[in-house]
C-alpha cells in the first residue's frame, strides 16, 4: 500500500503542453496567467530542490530560497522565452539544476547554518517518535538515492518528486519515453539491491 | 515475452520494465501498490516518505506578478544572426560594386583590392598608431583652419603639407592670390611689430611711431641708412598727416615694371594712396591693418622682410605693384628702379638684422624657442614629426642662425632677387611646417 501521505500535494502532473501554453499567455503580460504559472513553476522547482537538497543540513530552507530564485529567474526570462519544442518544464529544470548546483557548491564552502529565533509555539505535528521514524525513512531514502548514478537519480526525482510523466521527463532530459522507463526500472532494481544490502546489514 | 539484455548481461524483461513503471506511477499519484517482497515494501515506504517530504508545501508562497518587475527587453538579434546578415549584406555590396566597377573600369576586383588595402591600412594603424600616415593630413587641415579661419582668410582652400601647397610659395611665378594667403600669416607678425621700436615703422600702423607719418619716407622708416630717393621730402618730425603732394612716390619707385600686370583698381575709398599704382585686392586680415595705415605706408612691407615682402608691401600701402613684383618672385623688376633696392636694402641693412629679428620674433611667437632650439634634438614622434625634423635639419644647414641669414641678405643688398625670394619661400615653408608641428604637437599631447 502506498497510500501514506501526510501532506497534500500542491499540484499533480500537468499536461505536457499546459505550462507552455500558460507561459505564452503570461509572456504577453496577463497577470492571472503569470500567477498561475508561478504557482506551478514554484511547485515543480520546490520539489526538485527539496529532492536534491533534502540530505543537506538546512536543506529545507535552502530549497525554499532556491525555489524562489528559480521563480524569479523564470519571471525575468519570460519575455525572452522561445518555445523550441521542448516542454516548459525543461527550461524550469535547467534553471533549477544550475541554482541547486550553485547552492551545493556554496554549502560545501560554508557549512555554517544560521537560524533565527526559535518560535514559542506548540508543535502540532507528529510526535517525536513518529518524526524520528519518518526522518529515518526519509534519510534512508536519501541515502539510497545518493548512491544511484546521477542520471538515474534525476529520472526518479523528476518522475516521483516532480510528478512528470515519462514523456515529459524524457524530453526534459533529452531521452525518449522508453529510455526513461528503462532507466527508472534500472534505478528501482539498483535501489532494491541497495535496500536489501542495507536491511541485511541492519539485521546482522 | 521479449527480453532485453542489460549492460551487465542480465536478461531484462519488458514486463519488469512495465512493472517498475507501474510502481513509479503509483508513487507519483499516491496510488496503491502491492509489494511482492519485504524489501519492496521497505523501499516503497521510504520512497513514499521521501515523496511526501519533497512535496511539502513550501514555506514561502510563489512570487506573484507584482513582486518582480518584469522589464521587457527589446528583441535583440542573436550574434550569429547578425553575423549572417552582415556577411550577406557585404556580399551583396561587393557584388554590386564589382558589377559597377566592371561597367566603369573593367576591373571587377577593384573593390576587393580596395577592401584589402583598407584592411592593411587599418591593420598598420592599429599596429603602429604613432606612425599613422593619415595623421599627416589632419593637422594640415587644422593649420589651414586656424591660420586662415581666424584671420578671415579663404576657408575651404585645400591646404596640404606638401610643397605644392597653395599657401607655400611654390615658384617665383606664383599668382598674387597665393601671396595674399601668405599675408595672412604675415599679418600675425605685423601685430607684434610695434614693439620693435620707431625704426620698425613698417607695421602698417600709422600711430605706432612718429616716423611713420610720411608715406614717402621709406628709407628713413627702415633705419635711415639709405638715401631717400629724389623727390621725396623728409617729413617734419612728429607730424602725423603727410603734407599734400608728398605722397608722390619717387620716380620709378612704385611704378610697375613694364609687362607686369596692372593691379585692380582701388576698392578702398579711404585709401589715399596717390602713387597711382592702384589698390590690390583686399587682403582679409592685413587689410584691416591697412585701414589705420597711412596712405602709401610701404613701411609695412619693408619691415617684414622675413616674410613675403611683396605681400606685406601691398598690406602696408595697398600698392599692387609691390605685391605683384615681390610675390611673383620678380623682385628685381619691382625693385629695379633702385628704390625697391633701397627698400630691400634698408630692411636688410638697417643694422638690427630685420631678417634675424623677424626670424627670432617669428620663432618666439609661433614656435617656442625650446622646441626649435636644436633641430637634431627634436623627439622622434613618428613620420609627420620626422618630416618636420628633416625640414628643420635642411633649414638649419643653410641658415644655422638668424644673424647669418641677415648677413647673407646684407650681402645681397640691392640685388634682392631670386635668392631672397627663395629665402622667403624657405622661411614661409619653415613657418608653415612649424605651425603644422605645433598643431600636431598639440593634438599629440
Amino acid at each position: 500500500m502506498l497510500t501514506r501521505s501526510r501532506h497534500a500535494s500542491p499540484s499533480q502532473a500537468t499536461d505536457p503542453g499546459h505550462l507552455a501554453a500558460l507561459a505564452k499567455v503570461a509572456a504577453a503580460g496577463d497577470e492571472i496567467a503569470i500567477n498561475d504559472l508561478m504557482t506551478d513553476v514554484h511547485a515543480v522547482a520546490h520539489r526538485y530542490c527539496r529532492a536534491r537538497l533534502g540530505s543537506y543540513s538546512g536543506g529545507r530552507q535552502l530549497a525554499d530560497d532556491i525555489a524562489q530564485e528559480v521563480c524569479i529567474a523564470v519571471l525575468r526570462g519570460l519575455p525572452r522565452y522561445e518555445h523550441r519544442g521542448l516542454p516548459f518544464e525543461a527550461w524550469v529544470y535547467s534553471i533549477a539544476h544550475r541554482k541547486v548546483a550553485d547552492a551545493q557548491r556554496s554549502m560545501h564552502r560554508s557549512r555554517d547554518v544560521t537560524y533565527g529565533e526559535f518560535p514559542e509555539m506548540t508543535d502540532e505535528g507528529p510526535t517525536p517518535e513518529q518524526s524520528a521514524v519518518h526522518d529515518a525513512e526519509i534519510g534512508w531514502a536519501n541515502d539510497l538515492l545518493e548512491l544511484l548514478p546521477e542520471k538515474l537519480r534525476e529520472v526518479l526525482i523528476l518522475r516521483i518528486a516532480a510528478g512528470m510523466s515519462a514523456e515529459t521527463t524524457g524530453r526534459t532530459l533529452g531521452m525518449s519515453a522508453g529510455a526513461v522507463r528503462v532507466a527508472q526500472h534500472r534505478a528501482l532494481v539498483r535501489l532494491r539491491a541497495l535496500a536489501e544490502e542495507s536491511l541485511v546489514g541492519e539485521v546482522v | 515475452m521479449a527480453r532485453r539484455d542489460t549492460l551487465s548481461g542480465e536478461p531484462e524483461s519488458v514486463g519488469a520494465i512495465w512493472a517498475s513503471d507501474h510502481f513509479i506511477e503509483q508513487l507519483q499519484s499516491n496510488g496503491t501498490y502491492e509489494p511482492a517482497q519485504r524489501t519492496d515494501a521497505a523501499l516503497a515506504a521510504a520512497l513514499v516518505a521521501w515523496r511526501d517530504e519533497v512535496r511539502e508545501t513550501p514555506l514561502s508562497p510563489a512570487p506573484r506578478a507584482g513582486d518582480v518587475e518584469i522589464a521587457p527587453r527589446p528583441v535583440m538579434l542573436q550574434p550569429r544572426r547578425i553575423a549572417r546578415r552582415g556577411v550577406a549584406a557585404a556580399a551583396v555590396l561587393l557584388a554590386m560594386s564589382s558589377a559597377m566597377a566592371t561597367a566603369l573600369d573593367a576591373d571587377p576586383l577593384k573593390p576587393v583590392r580596395y577592401l584589402v588595402d583598407l584592411g592593411v591600412t587599418v591593420g598598420e594603424r592599429i599596429a603602429d598608431p604613432v606612425n599613422d600616415p593619415s595623421a599627416e593630413d589632419e593637422p594640415s587641415r587644422l593649420v589651414g583652419e586656424d591660420a586662415l579661419g581666424s584671420d578671415g582668410g579663404p576657408r575651404g582652400a585645400p591646404i596640404t603639407d606638401d610643397n605644392d601647397s597653395p599657401y607655400l610659395p611654390k615658384s617665383p611665378t606664383a599668382p598674387p592670390q597665393e601671396s595674399h594667403a601668405t599675408d595672412n600669416s604675415a599679418g600675425e607678425i605685423e601685430t607684434a611689430q610695434p614693439t620693435a621700436g620707431p625704426t620698425a615703422g613698417g607695421d602698417g600702423d600709422a600711430d605706432s611711431g612718429p616716423s611713420v607719418g610720411d608715406p614717402s619716407d621709406q628709407p628713413t622708416d627702415s633705419g635711415g641708412t639709405e638715401e631717400p630717393p629724389p623727390g621725396t621730402e623728409e617729413p617734419p618730425p612728429g607730424t602725423e598727416e603727410p603734407p599734400p603732394g608728398t605722397e608722390e612716390p619717387p620716380p620709378g619707385t612704385e611704378e610697375p615694371p613694364p609687362g607686369t600686370e596692372e593691379p585692380p583698381p582701388a576698392t578702398d575709398p579711404g585709401d589715399t594712396d596717390a602713387d597711382g599704382g592702384g589698390d590690390p585686392p583686399e587682403v582679409p586680415d592685413p587689410g584691416a591693418d591697412d585701414a589705420n595705415a597711412p596712405p602709401g605706408g610701404d613701411q609695412a612691407g619693408v619691415t617684414i622682410p622675413g616674410d613675403d615682402q611683396g605681400a606685406t608691401d601691398d598690406q602696408g600701402d595697398g600698392d599692387g605693384s609691390d605685391a605683384q613684383g615681390d610675390s611673383d618672385g620678380s623682385g628685381d623688376q619691382a625693385d629695379g628702379d633702385g628704390s625697391g633696392d633701397q627698400a630691400d636694402g634698408e630692411s636688410d641693412s638697417d643694422g638690427d638684422g630685420d631678417f634675424g629679428d623677424i626670424g627670432g620674433e617669428f620663432g618666439d611667437d609661433i614656435v617656442p624657442a625650446e622646441l626649435i632650439g636644436d633641430p637634431s634634438e627634436l623627439p622622434n614622434l613618428g613620420t609627420p614629426f620626422a618630416d618636420f625634423k628633416q625640414s628643420l635639419d635642411s633649414f638649419g644647414d643653410e641658415h644655422a642662425t638668424n644673424g647669418r641669414v641677415s648677413h647673407e641678405d646684407q650681402d645681397h643688398d640691392g640685388r634682392m632677387g631670386r635668392s631672397d625670394q627663395s629665402h622667403s619661400d624657405r622661411t614661409d615653408a619653415w613657418k608653415h611646417r612649424a605651425m603644422i608641428f605645433m598643431t600636431r604637437l598639440h593634438h599629440w599631447a
